[in-house]
């Protein structure tokens, strides 16, 4: 068995054989683990060139099984998933804005907004053969938006949102969303009062305020990682609530669906980012 | 196309640009771009803005052929939907009041009377406050309120469609408590052609009496007639050991009357699948009306307000409407009206297979009478 403890992000620290199991007859297994420090990452190219600046290490690994070295070294490159290390180490979430069709059955809508990063944290899961990189990311956004309801209102909306959203490297995201804000709806249809003697008033602009609270939770592909694409798409169901309504609380389910791009310089975040592994050993043979 | 689709359109194609420019500007000014075209933009949005909500307050009222027409009563802190359909040239309007409390108008508008009652009159589904779709943050929901409601709804109708329409009041179960209660208030039988009665509850304490004694009535029969026993006997067996006195016991009375209708064989079962009313409808609103409605136990002062002897003071024609089968409120109710009522002009009719809804039960049979009686008087 074969064991190379190798630290991804800043320098190997260990590289080291071990031939084990019980027996001779057992067939050979190669792993390699990555165990990272705290400090900050590095790339995948400058991993390699510190590889191959150790020369202690590099020496001692020589020394001991010289045979196997290329073989080390080719089991490196195989197993560790350069090209996520490398899209990982450069990648920050930014600001983006946002546009869905917000959409209950048959009421149509749409929301529009602006979306900050804050925090991320990224989590990389050694596993015996790969790593697996998840971003823990906490985003605040502004939305503006309305649905039409036939017969019963029109209503926009202002929203605040807090989100956390669990990015996969692959591109792939979950994202739960809880928000509050403000709304205020106008009657779909002509509104009128009537006096005490009769007389009939036409009320302009009939609607009403309410309390919003939100709640979504949804999938997402962000193709920024991947495809270098400032883009994302996503689909969330939503649900608001409008209160006081006759002393309660109005629920409204509906669907958004979206894009959300982020260009270029806008609104630039600097979110915070922290750093996180967690590790598997492999299991006994 | 016509008006009412080409406004929505309007109203949300507005709708959206206006969110468009909202968010532009945003950006805009977020980014501190020089941006020609800020100013522009700040117009158009203002424009679109007034466009925009200016086609969500469009009025439509037909004045002649068919109508459907869709506006709101605003009224002591309640925005209560209410929708014309059928022929205004008729100038015979009915007035449903519905039932519940929480209930809602256009569960009524079947597709027997969109085809069939509708091409005769003009059919009037408003939904009461604390009701179906109505709107607003609270407000009075004391039976007083629901009274004045029906009163500028009749006015906000006569000043729309014109003075010389006549209606007719069609109060089904908790609506059959609210339309003797208005029309027994000085005066405002001059705005109402007739009252028709189905299945009404004008008097919450003798129903509640009548229901435990069809229960009982009718649960010995099918017992014996060994039918649905399981059901029966747990009915049988509550009513037996209870009365109808106090505000627990009507409740399981009334849970077991609707029950009960649906275990006699002779009640055509009825078939309330209607999509586009359905999709038309917030159905959050109305759920949460009926518990706004039960938690606030808006029929808890009709108790105290027996319309039994107020019926003398009623002298308009009046149609009364029963399923045999009505548990909810028995036809022993119809009886008390036949006797106290000042009017001499009192037609009652009983449906052989009809429960709490014969308009639901048998529609064909229920409308048909509505429409002869209505065109005679």
């Amino acid at each position: 068995m074969l064991i190379i403890i190798w630290n991804s992000r800043i320098e190997i620290t260990s590289l080291g054989l071990l031939r084990g199991g019980q027996g001779g007859g057992e067939k050979s297994h190669f792993y390699a683990m990555m165990i990272p420090s705290q400090q900050a990452p590095i790339s995948a190219k400058k991993t390699i060139a510190i590889i191959k600046t150790q020369t202690m290490h590099i020496k001692a690994f020589n020394t001991l099984l010289p045979a196997f070295s290329g073989l080390i070294l080719f089991l490196l490159l195989a197993l560790a998933p350069w090209e996520a290390l490398a899209q990982r180490d450069d990648y920050l979430p930014s600001t983006s804005v946002r546009a869905a069709y917000l959409g209950a059955l048959v009421h149509p809508g749409i929301m529009l907004g602006i979306e900050r990063p804050y925090r991320v944290r990224q989590v990389d899961k050694f596993r015996p053969r790969r790593i697996r990189t998840v971003y823990q990311e906490r985003y605040v956004s502004f939305n503006l938006g309305m649905y039409h309801h036939q017969t019963f209102h029109t209503n926009f909306m202002a929203l605040m949102e807090w989100s956390a959203r669990r990015q996969y490297a692959g591109g792939f995201y979950l994202q739960t969303s809880l928000g509050a804000g403000l709304s205020r709806t106008f009657l779909h249809g002509a509104a009128y009062e009537v006096d005490g003697s009769g007389e009939v008033f036409k009320s302009p602009l009939a609607g009403d305020f309410y309390a919003l609270a939100s709640m979504g939770f949804g999938i997402g592909y962000q193709l920024r990682l991947g495809h270098e694409q400032p883009v994302s798409v996503f689909a969330r169901p939503r649900l608001l609530f409008m209160a006081p309504y006759n002393g309660l609380a109005l629920p409204r389910m509906s669907m958004e669906l979206g894009i959300s791009w982020s260009p270029k310089g806008f609104w630039s975040a600097q979110p915070e980012k922290e750093y996180k592994t967690k590790i598997r050993k492999p299991a006994k043979q | 196309m016509n008006i009412i689709t080409l406004t929505d359109s309007f109203l949300i194609i507005s709708l959206i640009a206006i969110c468009c420019c909202i968010v532009a500007s945003a950006c805009v000014w977020v980014s501190k771009f020089s941006f020609q075209g800020q100013n522009t933009i700040i117009a158009i949005t203002s424009v679109l803005l007034a466009l925009g909500l200016l086609s969500c307050q469009q009025e439509d009222f037909t004045s002649s052929g068919r109508a459907d027409d869709h506006f709101f009563l605003q009224n002591a802190g309640q925005s209560m939907p209410v929708r014309v359909a059928g022929n205004v040239d008729a100038r015979k309007f009915i007035v449903i009041i519905h039932g519940g409390p929480g209930g809602e108008g256009i569960v009524y508008q079947d597709d027997y009377v969109r085809e069939y009652v509708e091409d005769k009159f003009a059919m009037v589904y408003w939904d009461q406050r604390f009701a179906g779709n109505t709107q607003g943050h609270g407000g009075n929901s004391d039976i007083s309120a629901f009274r004045e409601d029906i009163k500028k709804l009749l006015q906000l109708l006569k000043s729309k469609y014109g003075t010389d329409i006549k209606f007719y009041l069609l109060g089904h179960s908790w609506g059959g408590f609210l339309a003797p209660y208005f029309l027994s208030e000085a005066g405002n039988q001059q705005l109402v052609n007739g009252w028709i009665q189905v299945g009404g509850a004008h008097n919450y304490r003798m129903n509640d009496s009548l229901t435990r004694e069809m229960l009982l009535h009718y649960g010995r029969i099918e017992l014996q007639a060994q039918n649905n026993v399981t059901d029966w006997e747990e009915i049988v067996d509550w009513c037996t050991a209870n009365g109808f006195e106090g505000s627990e016991n009507a409740g399981t009375l009334n849970g077991f009357a609707h029950r009960a209708e649906t275990l006699i064989a002779e009640v055509q079962q009825p078939d309330y699948e209607d999509w586009e009313v359905f999709l038309n409808r917030s159905f959050f609103a109305t759920l949460v009306n009926e518990m706004a409605s039960a938690i606030r136990e808006i029929d808890a002062p009709t108790y105290e307000t027996p319309i039994s002897d107020r019926l003398p003071g009623i002298t308009l024609p009046t149609l009364l409407l029963w399923g045999k089968y009505d548990f909810v409120c028995p036809p022993g109710l119809s009886e008390d009206i036949e006797r106290r009522i000042g009017s001499r002009n009192v037609r009652k009719v009983v449906f052989p297979r009809s429960g709490h809804s014969p308009m639901a039960n048998e529609p064909k049979a229920f409308w048909d009478v509505v429409v002869d009686w209505v065109q005679r008087h």
